[in-house]
């Protein structure tokens, strides 16, 4: 029964603390079963998530994308700029936002994988510009009355009440574990992440698919930013921030990912954005002050750390 | 691969330094108050802070790691400071020894994870630098703590000889990093590591214990720099530390510290930290937001790395072909 446990928890460990947290909260927090509370917490979890299948394909290989939570308010605000100022149609809207969002991470990928710059200066500088843009073209300022027929594309309820948005997301999910884990692009990054060496002189092409990568980043951090718009009902150049990258490595590490590259679970981190989502979601419910959530995503990740050295002890032991 | 020990073509001696003033000079020109004296110290004062922390950047990044923890550890230490003196009453030497001894342990903490633990030192100094910003606001309860005794915010606002206080231990702080850097045994194995580790471990050098020792040191230098920060400012914020992070790393690639590990040179670091300073004051006199300065910083940031990186292999090729 323990050894059942155990794999259990090895295997889908962040499934488990998600649903074990789950109902510890309904039993300790008043008001957290609540439906109307639970639909938030979905909501809540559908923008972040994304952000996490991003990072999760770039921790994989030794990355990161520290301009993701700035770009969620680049498009944001082009987004809502496009709406309101230019008048542009829904859908076209989306499709340029969604291509700013992608072209930023191609200028992203190429930056690493061509002039070989370490991810995390480039993602640091390319952030503070995405901001600084998003800063010049919105004069500072967000824009409110966002037209309906763009608000309802994510916030429609279907089945019961819950929004369309969730179920993009976790359509996204499936799709973002799909590639991990069913296609060569997946497997091609996994073994990058293990043996970047062995992976150039079999002749993979490494710096492409590094490349694409990013680009699906930067794609992905866009859609979060139409997501993040859709749910808060105003485009705003500070939505995201630079917590969000943060967050969802913290997500990724709770999910099972290897943090030295190598190995990352999709589904792993979805159900991560969730523990964070349900932690943060208590401490709000129980007026505690939410800088806490901060200290405690940074305390997360070093006891996965720790966790992880554990693991690696009993390996090296048998 | 890899170059020989502390060399490159690419990067004389003489020539950053020139190059920096010559851009001091240049942007100047825009703005001609910035030769006058008083701004000069009004911008090495600004500039003292970043200088401090990129001291010990520039060894981390020699080592072939990063610290991305610097900004979490100025409001950490800022706090931590100010609890101390403020609230406990400590005397401020005191204080300011504790709050230091905790910056170089927090500083070590990353240096454990990233030398024994094998986690990429962006990911490790990221949660540490998340951790001490987190606490930072929850030991300052979300607010600015005011009330630091006058003979404190003297490190931070006096003078000596009209030379601000903040210039002199800025100027120590460089002395002494050049000094570890280049005449000591830790400096050597420093390059070492980051040229090429296998050959700093045949030669049966504790690796481990260098580099929790670089990453304490850095952890030790922000933790200072986040006091003389609280210092200047007269009160120590739980967020002050957030805007400076891009600037140290600007600083030490401006200063043409490789990305790669195994070169750099913290005079070159300190300079272009300086450069960054009077970057901001020009665009604050021109009435710039600080959003459009970050992104200058930020463009600054990629154009350089990506200039060095390609002209560092530049000259290793031609060094390949000789």
């Amino acid at each position: 029964m323990k050894k059942f446990l155990l794999s259990l928890y090895m295997k889908n460990g962040a499934i488990v603390i998600a649903i074990v947290l789950a109902i510890i909260a309904s039993v300790l927090v008043p008001n957290f079963s609540n439906i109307n509370n639970l639909q938030t917490l979905l909501k809540q979890w559908a923008t972040p998530v994304l952000i996490c299948v991003a990072i999760n394909f770039l921790i994989v290989t030794g990355g990161i994308d520290l301009s993701a939570g700035y770009l969620c308010g680049l498009v944001s605000i082009s987004c809502g700029l496009m709406l309101m100022v230019y008048e542009l149609p829904v859908s076209v809207c989306l499709l340029i936002s969604i291509l700013i969002g992608s072209l930023f991470g191609l200028f992203n990928g190429c930056v690493i994988c061509y002039l070989q710059i370490p991810p995390f200066i480039t993602t640091l500088g390319s952030g503070y510009i995405a901001y600084g843009l998003a800063q010049i073209i919105s004069g500072s300022r967000s824009i409110n009355h966002l037209p309906d027929a763009f608000m309802s594309l994510g916030n429609t309820r279907v089945i019961g009440t819950l929004p369309t948005m969730v179920f993009f997301s976790a359509a996204i999910v499936a799709l973002g574990w799909f590639f991990m884990s069913r296609t060569t692009y997946g497997r091609k990054l996994e073994y990058i992440g293990n043996n970047e060496k062995a992976c150039l002189l079999g002749g993979i092409n490494v710096n492409r698919i590094k490349c694409i990568s990013y680009v699906q980043s930067g794609l992905l951090a866009a859609l979060a930013g139409i997501f993040l718009t859709m749910r808060t009902g105003s485009a705003a150049p500070t939505l995201g921030g630079a917590g969000m990258p943060f967050e969802a490595v913290t997500a990724c590490v709770l999910g099972g990912s290897a943090l030295a590259g190598g190995f990352s679970p999709i589904i792993g981190g979805a159900f991560g954005v969730l523990i964070l989502k349900i932690t943060e979601n208590c401490i709000n419910l129980l007026n505690i002050e939410t800088y806490i959530y901060d200290a405690l995503l940074a305390i997360v990740v070093f006891m996965a750390i720790v966790a992880e050295v554990l693991k690696s002890r009993k390996l090296q032991t048998k | 691969m890899k170059k020989n020990l502390g060399r490159s073509a690419a990067i004389s001696n003489i020539g950053y330094p020139l190059g920096l003033v010559v851009f001091y000079l240049l942007i100047s020109l825009f703005v001609p108050r910035l030769l006058t004296l008083a701004s000069i110290f009004n911008i090495l004062t600004q500039a003292s802070v970043t200088v401090i922390a990129a001291v010990a950047v520039t060894m981390v990044i020699i080592s072939g790691g990063i610290d991305l923890s610097c900004g979490g550890m100025f409001s950490l230490a800022g706090v931590i400071n100010a609890i101390l003196v403020v609230n406990l009453n400590v005397n401020p030497l005191v204080s300011i020894v504790i709050t230091l001894l905790t910056g170089a342990l927090l500083g070590g903490v990353s240096g454990v994870t990233v030398a024994r633990i094998k986690i990429p030192s962006f990911i490790a100094t990221l949660a540490v630098g998340n951790l001490a910003a987190g606490l930072a606001l929850v030991f300052a309860k979300g607010g600015s703590m005011a009330g630091l005794p006058d003979g404190f915010k003297w490190l931070g606002r006096g003078e000596i000889l009209e030379i601000p206080v903040a210039v002199y231990i800025m100027a120590l702080f460089v002395v002494v990093g050049s000094l570890v850097l280049n005449k000591s045994a830790f400096g050597n194995r420093l390059f070492g590591i980051g040229n090429n580790v296998k050959v700093v471990k045949n030669e049966g050098v504790n690796i481990e214990r260098i580099v929790i020792l670089v990453y304490a040191i850095s952890g030790f230098c922000s933790a200072f720099a986040g006091i003389l920060l609280s210092s200047w400012l007269g009160a120590a914020h739980p967020t002050q530390g957030a805007q400076y992070q891009l600037d140290i790393i600007a600083a030490c690639i401006l200063g043409g510290t490789s990305m790669m590990g195994g070169e750099g040179k913290i005079l070159n670091s300190a300079l272009g930290a300086v450069i960054i300073s009077a970057l901001r004051t020009t665009l604050n006199l021109m009435r710039v937001n600080s959003y459009i300065q970050n992104l200058f910083v930020g463009s600054i940031l990629i154009v350089i790395v990506a200039l060095t990186t390609y002209l560092q292999k530049k000259s290793n090729k031609q060094s390949a072909l000789f």
